[in-house]
């Protein structure tokens, strides 16, 4: 099902010579009176230029996610939340170039990997950082990235060079079109249900399908994503496998892709939930039980972007209080008791 | 099995002691998540913002995802090195100082989380405390599993004829003891294949006399009966229907130490003399004329026993029961144990009386070779034999 492809005029993106009548077409944003330099593929905008809105609405008049609204009132947050929380608090979301000048320390848990997935016809050579020296900054794609092929020495550009354009009807991993949201390798399903796209709204309907595995075991999942740059965290051989996070006896970090008992503790976890939504190793938009084949993932307890709580978390794991009665999304142990069912 | 899953099932956590938002878990280094949150003990990702919050030593993710190793091959280190010691740096009754005591649960063997297995017996904390559901509120008198307690497994028992050995029943951590009794037999019985006294058997209330940690000596099925009210401290004279506790028994000698049966300076982990007072003579009747060795403070027996009747007002002055009358016998140097049991939890004749070369004769060689039960008042020299030529039936076999 497209998502990413655009459609329209060229010009709506690219401009051949960045000049119309002696002026400069390369701008901030569109609307924008500040320019910029020429951008690569003769792109008027970076990423920032389309997927940052002042205005309110996350989803703008042309279909574009907007990620970042820089406006407090913004609506609606798609599925990884928004970068805005971050501005006022880099604690609260991904701090990538663009949105913030701060060059924070390497990612928690960062593990220098050699592999992409196994999917991914990659571009270039190597696959991502193989350090993350003092000063670099996380960036929206590319090899200190999230999105586009991440080879080593790719740049935003050269990581989503052609994503816009490719058929991206079969979500493979196999090219970064056919990539879950242009996450390279990685597959899922997105949610394309008018006025529930991208999450725009969600329940237990309705949500973004994400890949997950029983058992760390594959390389394709949302998850596997995160590690790689937060390898110490993922079980995956490529990544810090169970000398970092252990295994069921007993676990050493929280594991992630890793699928969730319907049994014990976690007996009542039976609805599927978008406060701590779960991945399947077959993901639907429109799963609405956990059961056995519901998977932990990092997305279980973090936005991607940003989100108004303390470490991207889907809920307000530093609140003060502990848990009231209904327990509500600003207590601080509000998603965990969602899957640890017993402990509320 | 995933995360803690048997370790600790979990409840009301909220309503735990280190649940509690007032009054749980609050570790200094995490000071950004409120009293009681569970990241006070684990670590998700053994990492805060890219470095892991004190204690981090040893440095790295640690099992369960606790902030550090909850055992280091010997001890229950989790728990008593961090919070449950003195001065602890987050608090929490000192419990470590339970386990420097010359007598203690043991701190070896290796917990298994949701274990059901009677060979393999041991004593880390979280045999006896879950973690997530142990309250603070303490036991009165009874035998209901009290806060620390619950959510802990343990086993039933079905007795039958006296002075047997029950059958067991597992009771897991997830349905949770309703006795203090259930708790300790699972090791303290003969359900371990080895290594277990046969406590459960001495506590059998088809027994001629048991103290009364199963069921009231009055109650259904039992084979002893109530000493009287005026033989019992104030707490206890509800005599027949009142049940007690093994920590009544067993716990720190100190007052205002740390309830509960971590440890003593006494053996057998009592909170109080028993057989022997602090200069390592059996206690005699004479040291309850006199109230010597301390009897009245020191003495085990005497936190719920009335032994010696004084009452200056009245003039009453004596033993409240006969049989312990006589200053040259049993007033005087005969020890208890000569007469009574030495593992007083109970006894195949009444009274607690210890049956000479029985298997409840098990501290020093009782005397007494047959028993007739009377009332307080009613015993004579002819209630019992025993090798004490002269003063009572001599039995010549003994």
């Amino acid at each position: 099902m497209p998502q990413a492809k655009v459609t329209g005029m060229c010009s709506n993106c690219h401009t051949m010579h960045n000049s119309e009548g002696g002026a400069t077409v390369a701008v901030e944003y569109p609307g924008s009176s500040t320019t910029i330099d020429p951008q690569s593929s003769l792109v008027k905008y970076n990423c920032h230029g389309c997927h940052i809105s002042t205005a309110t609405d996350t989803i703008c008049s042309d279909g574009t996610p907007i990620v970042c609204n820089i406006n407090a009132n913004y609506e609606d947050p798609l599925a990884g939340g928004n970068f805005y929380e971050m501005t006022a608090d880099e604690t609260k979301g991904h701090n990538v170039a663009g949105v913030t000048s701060t060059a924070d320390i390497a990612p928690p848990g960062f593990k220098a990997l050699s592999d992409p997935p196994t999917a991914f016809t990659q571009g270039g050579s190597g696959w991502g950082p193989s350090l993350w020296s003092a000063g670099t900054q996380v960036t929206c794609a590319g090899e200190y990235g999230c999105h586009g092929d991440r080879s080593s020495g790719y740049d935003g550009w050269q990581a989503v060079k052609g994503g816009h354009h490719g058929d991206d009807t079969t979500i493979d991993g196999s090219t970064v079109a056919k990539s879950y949201r242009f996450l390279a390798g990685i597959e899922g399903v997105e949610l394309n249900t008018t006025d529930y796209k991208w999450e725009q709204q969600a329940d237990s309907t309705h949500h973004n399908g994400y890949q997950g595995a029983s058992a760390y075991g594959n390389d394709n999942t949302i998850s596997y994503l995160c590690g790689e740059c937060h390898g110490d965290y993922h079980g995956h051989t490529n990544l810090g496998g169970t000398g970092e996070v252990g295994d069921s006896t007993p676990w050493l970090r929280h594991p992630t892709d890793i699928s969730l008992p319907s049994s014990g503790e976690y007996t009542n976890y039976t609805t599927y939930s978008t406060v701590t939504p779960v991945a399947e190793t077959s993901p639907s938009t429109t799963t609405s039980t956990v059961t056995s084949d519901s998977i932990v993932m990092c997305l279980s307890c973090h936005r991607a972007h940003g989100s108004p709580y303390y470490k991207m978390m889907r809920w307000d794991y530093k609140s003060a209080t502990l848990l009231s009665s209904p327990p509500v999304p600003t207590d601080a142990l509000y998603g965990c008791i969602i899957c640890h069912t017993s402990k509320s | 099995m995933f995360l803690g899953s048997g370790l600790a099932y979990a409840g009301d956590y909220t309503s735990s002691a280190h649940g509690n938002s007032s009054s749980g878990v609050d570790r200094t280094s995490t000071s950004q998540y409120t009293k009681g949150h569970c990241a006070h003990c684990h670590e998700q990702h053994a990492s805060v913002g890219g470095d892991e919050p004190v204690p981090a030593s040893p440095a790295g993710p640690d099992e369960y995802l606790l902030f550090q190793e909850y055992k280091d091959g010997s001890y229950n280190s989790f728990c008593t090195d961090k919070c449950h010691r003195a001065a602890g740096s987050w608090g929490g009754d000192n419990i470590a100082s339970q386990y420097a005591k010359t007598y203690h649960h043991p701190t070896t063997g290796v917990h298994t989380p949701g274990e059901d297995d009677p060979s393999n017996r041991h004593g880390y904390c979280i045999d006896c405390h879950n973690p997530h559901v142990a309250q603070t509120t303490l036991h009165t008198v009874g035998n209901d599993a009290s806060g620390p307690l619950l959510k802990v497994s343990g086993v039933s028992v079905s007795n039958s004829t006296a002075w047997t050995a029950p059958s067991y029943a597992f009771i897991p951590a997830s349905t949770g003891i309703t006795k203090e009794y259930q708790l300790c037999f699972k090791c303290h019985s003969t359900y371990p294949s080895s290594g277990g006294s046969d406590i459960a058997k001495e506590f059998n209330p088809a027994n001629a006399s048991f103290h009364p940690v199963e069921l009231g000596l009055d109650g259904s099925g039992s084979g002893s009966s109530a000493l009287l009210a005026t033989q019992m401290n104030a707490d206890w004279q509800d005599v027949g229907n009142q049940t007690m506790y093994c920590s009544d028994c067993h716990g720190s000698e100190t007052s205002g130490d740390p309830v509960g049966p971590h440890g003593s300076d006494i053996p057998k982990i009592l909170k109080g003399l028993w057989p022997k007072n602090s200069s390592g003579d059996f206690w005699k009747p004479v040291h309850a004329w006199f109230d010597s060795e301390y009897f009245i403070r020191d003495c085990l027996c005497r936190k719920c026993h009335v032994i010696f009747k004084s009452n200056v007002t009245s003039g009453m002055f004596g033993f409240q029961n006969n049989a312990h009358w006589g200053s040259a016998r049993h007033g005087g140097t005969i020890p208890c144990v000569k007469c009574h049991v030495g593992r007083p939890h109970g006894s195949n004749w009444g009274r607690l009386i210890a049956e000479k070369g029985s298997d409840g004769d098990s501290i020093d060689e009782a005397w007494i070779t047959a028993f007739t039960k009377k009332s307080p008042a009613a015993y004579s020299r002819t209630s019992c034999t025993a090798q004490c030529s002269g003063q009572h039936l001599w039995d010549p076999n003994n």
